[in-house]
């Protein structure tokens, strides 16, 4: 069954290949981090609840991409269904930094007449000794962008439930006031499920069905 | 908090364990797997293949020995060609392990420059690719697995030798199974170098040639699952790009099925045998075997991908094998094809309408231009059966070849 949700915001996770997107949405989701895992081929989404209040909460569909996607078929259904997105960089790899201008160039492209709210994430911050982007540096760029940064590690599970959550606060925001509206024909936000009864019988149903999951 | 993973809302129900008769193959079950006896079987005492259409069929229908492939897909791959001596394939090999000496000598002598581009286009993510890539693979496993080296200098070597393609994630998927199999690795680039190119499916960083099978595809679709295709039509444009397939074209199947399942689809693709695109045809297969919940709950196009993303390494192998094979059988039967699929048989070698049976090709009316499409008449067919009244718009069965239901 579902559980309640007031709405659902689609997000995209982009930046280079490499940078740990995948690791971070399933650090999210899953509440795991995988050492080794397959390079993203193609298109997978993710889904989970947050609670950003008590009582409220939205669901988040996280896409996850290849950082070298070139397909414009693929690129241009997501970007554009998309209401926020996490455009990450690996700070120990100042190209991928470099490359934060073209990722955001190219979601204009896609996205428009949509926009997409954005927070810069500087990823795998556990590995300081490796920085080559210095903090303040990223802060500036996103300051220039109208982004907000933050610092994540999915490896050490640090600021990864914040970048997601303050993200979606941030578009509830402008949900609320009216900046974003549910559309037909567009997916960045859908009006939430409230069922009126609540099957008793839920955990069950949960459990019969995970088997291929 | 977590409350809730969608993938447990996700119901499925495998309806369609065995298929019906009227949807296999004629020729199903005639073919045994191709094993040492029957490979020398096909080769004359000078190590030539007999008969490479006679190969590639039982290949497709068979498949290969675990034992053997590496000593036949370089076949398969173009490697070596079937009419090659045991004697000319070695002295092609030794030539080619020159060649290949020669293409990892420019890649180690480029200027400082040169090099920094490399790394940065190239080398920086091949290195981080092919340490995670089949770590599964008791071949790959470990830390300086040796084979993980060939792996890593097979995909740089490749960049520098077509410079164009480059590198694409999804390549080191591609060329670790060669290897564990070829084991040489000269031998694995140049098959790896045949696979690119003779494979239409392959990781092509091209926008035109995804675009070009998933075109394709949807006019496949519209042919033998209308039901389908109408559900794909129903969620615009957003449904027709058929997110769900993507990752089963960038990388032939190879997430989607336990390995030993996966390579036996890759053979029977390589086997070329009467089309070029029958990895279209396993799609297909795909849809029809595991496709009605789709149907049936009109799932959105993110239902969708969640529920063949689900479906992956949960289907059978072999069974699709079989739907595949069957409906590239019906499809040979019809009258008369699309125009839109008509390119589907023109880049085909020998083989395709090889019988003397060549289908009328009729405008479908749905493209642009079709006023003027060159097969807006109907071309005259040696076809047994008379051909259709009408000669413009769509005029194809209502569901299916006209498989009994």
């Amino acid at each position: 069954m579902e559980a309640i949700w007031l709405y659902q915001f689609r997000l995209i996770v982009i930046g280079d290949s490499t940078v740990g997107k995948s690791c971070l949405i399933r650090r999210f989701t899953e509440g795991r981090f995988a050492q080794v895992s397959d390079p993203t081929v193609g298109v997978d989404f993710f889904s989970r609840l947050v609670e950003i209040e008590p009582g409220k909460r939205i669901k988040l569909q996280i896409w996850d991409t290849a950082g070298q996607e070139r397909f414009r078929s693929i690129t241009r259904a997501y970007y554009r269904n998309s209401v926020g997105g996490l455009l990450l960089f690996d700070i120990t790899n100042r190209r991928s930094f470099q490359n934060v201008h073209e990722w955001l160039e190219e979601t204009k492209v896609h996205v428009q007449p949509y926009q997409i709210v954005f927070v810069l994430v500087g990823h795998k911050c556990d590995l300081d000794t490796q920085r080559q982007v210095t903090r303040h540096e990223a802060e500036k760029l996103a300051a220039a962008y109208g982004m907000k940064y933050i610092e994540t590690s999915a490896r050490d599970a640090i600021n990864v439930e914040k970048a997601f959550t303050d993200l979606t606060r941030d578009i509830y925001e402008l949900v609320k006031r009216g900046d974003i509206t549910i559309q037909e024909g567009w997916e960045g936000v859908k009006s939430g499920f409230v069922p009126n009864v609540v099957h008793s019988s839920e955990e069950v149903v949960k459990s019969e069905r995970r088997c291929l999951c | 908090t977590k409350v809730a993973d969608e993938k447990t809302c996700i119901q499925f129900s495998i309806r369609r364990p065995k298929l019906p008769s009227s949807e296999t193959h004629p020729e199903e079950g005639v073919y045994k797997r191709l094993d040492v006896a029957a490979w020398l079987h096909h080769l004359n005492e000078l190590g030539q293949v007999e008969e490479e259409y006679k190969l590639r069929k039982a290949i497709f229908f068979g498949g290969i020995d675990v034992s053997i492939r590496g000593e036949v897909w370089p076949f398969l791959l173009r490697y070596y060609s079937h009419e090659s001596t045991s004697q000319e394939r070695e002295a092609l090999r030794a030539q080619k392990r020159k060649e290949y000496a020669e293409i990892q000598q420019k890649r180690l002598s480029m200027t400082p420059e040169e090099h920094r581009a490399f790394w940065r286009n190239v080398q920086f993510t091949v290195d981080k690719d092919v340490v995670r890539t089949d770590r599964s693979n008791q071949f790959f496993r470990g830390e300086d697995n040796p084979n993980v080296e060939s792996m890593r200098r097979i995909l740089l070597n490749y960049a520098v030798y077509n410079p164009a393609i480059g590198y694409s994630q999804g390549m080191s998927d591609l060329v670790a199974p060669i290897l564990a199999e070829v084991l040489d690795e000269s031998d694995t680039f140049w098959c790896f170098v045949g696979l690119m190119q003779n494979t239409i499916f392959v990781s092509s960083p091209r926008d035109e040639d995804m675009e070009k099978q998933l075109l394709y595809l949807r006019e496949l679709l519209r042919l033998t699952h209308l039901r389908f295709y109408q559900h794909l039509v129903s969620l615009g444009e957003d449904g027709l790009q058929m997110l769900f397939c993507h990752r089963w074209l960038l990388l032939c199947f190879k997430r989607e099925f336990p390995e030993a399942e996966a390579l036996r689809i890759w053979e029977a693709c390589w086997a070329h045998y009467q089309t070029d695109y029958f990895h279209l045809f396993i799609c297909v297969a795909i849809v029809a075997i595991y496709g009605d919940d789709v149907i049936e709950q009109q799932l959105a196009t993110d239902q969708m991908l969640l529920h063949f993303g689900n479906l992956a390494m949960h289907m059978n192998g072999e069974l699709v094998l079989r739907k595949a094979r069957s409906l590239l059988h019906q499809f040979r039967l019809l009258p008369r094809i699309p125009c839109s699929l008509h390119d589907l048989c023109k880049t085909c070698g020998t083989g395709m309408w090889d019988s003397g049976y060549i289908p009328a090709v009729e405008c479908t009316g749905h493209h642009p231009g079709w006023e003027s499409c060159p097969y807006g008449g109907t071309v005259e067919t040696p076809s047994p059966r008379p051909p259709r009244e009408g000669k413009k718009g769509p005029k194809m069965p209502r569901d299916g070849f006209g498989f009994r239901r």
